[in-house]
């Protein structure tokens, strides 16, 4: 019975979330500010937090000390040097990736809502981060190819539509685990939704897409700064070792969140049946359409 | 214990996201200023910010590498136009004024210009305030998305007296911010 209540408790917090990250439930007038002082105050939290600011100091110092070296590395031919870029930049990555964005609270919901095995889970995570830093790869190759230079406004118009597309892919992912929690609920074949055949929309691949499909913009400028000194196989090398970085964080958080739901909710136990089949995926779908809302509304 | 848990970790899971993709730092900026006084009067502080040299090179393109050169009104119009850059009439939203502990509703500047400055791209404005000053003066540097960090470091700020002593100015972190504090 406790339990039924708080998860009607965190329903309604997401379901509150939800209705804020709509602006159709709102005025235009109303709903902005609301949403911007959401906004102020969960910028407050990350700014005014210890770690998050060491998080910060930290890659402000790799991001100079990076470039130093590629410089560095055009005028010489030390091999030590690369091998030394290499770890900074898979540093970089794992630094970069804890901090917030890069879909980790897509992916928890993702694995809050499904029962999926650990090496599913750490498909999505490890593709996410490799989509993520391909995405930026081809943009910046694709233009500089066709153009003949790094076009900066247009390649930001592109980042922006593609930003549009993952929203649209997060709203869908949750709208789709919605409705098949509905279907399942009303059906006369009261099946459990988290072990069916998954739709479309729930496949590993098509979350992963979601979150890479926005390129790295941190990937765009150590690929531009090493393509500009002529440094193409390097830079390569970089972007790939940036990319395993941030695979290494997204793979660690989406572990620790499977095993936490894992501990709590134990499957020998009949009593959380109704929560693992239900009530999670519930959570995690009204959560992934609130997060694409509020996503989509801060960029139109 | 367990219900305890599960809240635990899906506000774990909630606060590890964000409403924006760009809530991670992409731009580093090394701000320099100088604040100026009449008397007891803050009349203004004209600031150069120095962005990091990746980003330099990704705004301006290769010819900006280690290079010092003057940007055309059109290629800084174009900068000016970026996702994530500060335009000028919001810049009143990257930094902060305090006086005697009141915030202070800072004017737009009336104009800004871009330079590169030994290969980094360098933003410069001015910022009239005009207010009287009792005690001390709090400026700090921040973007509420979180695209743009800033690395204030003491020894890049001078102040400067119409009448009488420079004020002397410190840097003190409050809140994990770095805050130049300028006291009379």
């Amino acid at each position: 019975m406790k339990l039924r209540i708080t998860s009607i408790l965190l329903l309604a917090l997401f379901i509150y979330g939800l209705a804020i990250a709509t602006p159709a439930l709102f005025s235009q007038a109303e709903a902005k500010p609301l949403v911007d002082t959401i906004s102020q105050q969960v910028s407050d939290v990350f700014r005014h937090n210890a770690l998050l600011v060491q998080l910060t100091k930290l890659q402000q110092g790799l991001n100079k000390d990076i470039a130093m070296k590629i410089k560095d590395l055009k005028q010489g031919q030390d091999p030590l040097l690369l091998v030394s870029l290499v770890v900074m930049s898979f540093i970089y990555g794992i630094v970069h990736a804890v901090g917030p964005g890069h879909g980790k609270s897509i992916i928890s919901s993702w694995i809050i809502a499904q029962q999926r095995k650990l090496r599913t889970v750490i498909f999505v995570a490890g593709l996410a981060a490799a989509t993520h830093a391909l995405s930026a790869t081809l943009i910046v190759g694709g233009t500089y190819v066709l153009l003949g230079k790094f076009a900066t406004v247009s390649t930001q118009k592109l980042n922006a539509y593609l930003q549009i597309a993952a929203a649209i892919l997060v709203i869908g992912i949750g709208l789709a685990m919605l409705l098949r929690l509905l279907h399942g609920r009303f059906s006369q074949n009261q099946s459990d939704p988290g072990r069916e055949a998954p739709g479309l929309w729930a496949r590993p691949s098509i979350v992963a897409l979601s979150i890479g499909v926005v390129p790295c913009p941190v990937t765009s400028v150590v690929l531009i700064f090493c393509l500009t000194l002529g440094l193409i196989w390097q830079g390569l090398l970089l972007v790939l070792s940036f990319a395993a970085g941030m695979g290494v964080s997204l793979i660690a958080i989406a572990f620790l969140v499977w095993s936490c739901k894992e501990k709590i909710t134990p499957k020998k136990l009949a009593g959380f049946h109704h929560v693992v089949t239900h009530v999670l995926p519930a959570i995690g779908g009204i959560f992934l359409v609130a997060i694409g809302s509020a996503i989509l509304y801060s960029l139109l | 214990m367990r219900k305890l848990m599960l809240c635990l970790f899906v506000s774990i899971s909630l606060l590890s996201g964000s409403n924006t993709c760009l809530a991670h730092p992409h731009i580093f900026i090394t701000p320099r200023a100088h604040f100026a006084f009449s008397d007891t009067i803050f009349t203004f502080f004209s600031v150069r910010w120095y962005f990091d040299e990746m980003s330099t090179i990704e705004f301006i393109g290769p010819e900006a590498m280690n290079a010092t050169l003057s940007l055309s009104a059109s290629q800084q119009k174009e900068i000016l136009t970026l996702e994530g850059f500060p335009r000028p009439a919001q810049l009143a939203n990257y930094f902060r004024v305090e006086i005697d502990g009141s915030a202070v509703a800072a004017f737009a500047p009336a104009a800004v210009s871009l330079t590169v400055d030994e290969g980094r791209l360098v933003y410069s404005f001015t910022i009239g305030i005009y207010r009287p000053v009792k005690k001390v003066v709090k400026i700090w540097f921040n973007d509420r998305s979180n695209f743009i960090a800033y690395e204030t470091r003491s020894g890049f700020f001078t102040t400067s007296q119409l009448k009488g002593p420079a004020p002397p100015l410190t840097i003190l972190s409050e809140q994990y911010v770095d805050r130049i504090t300028i006291t009379r």
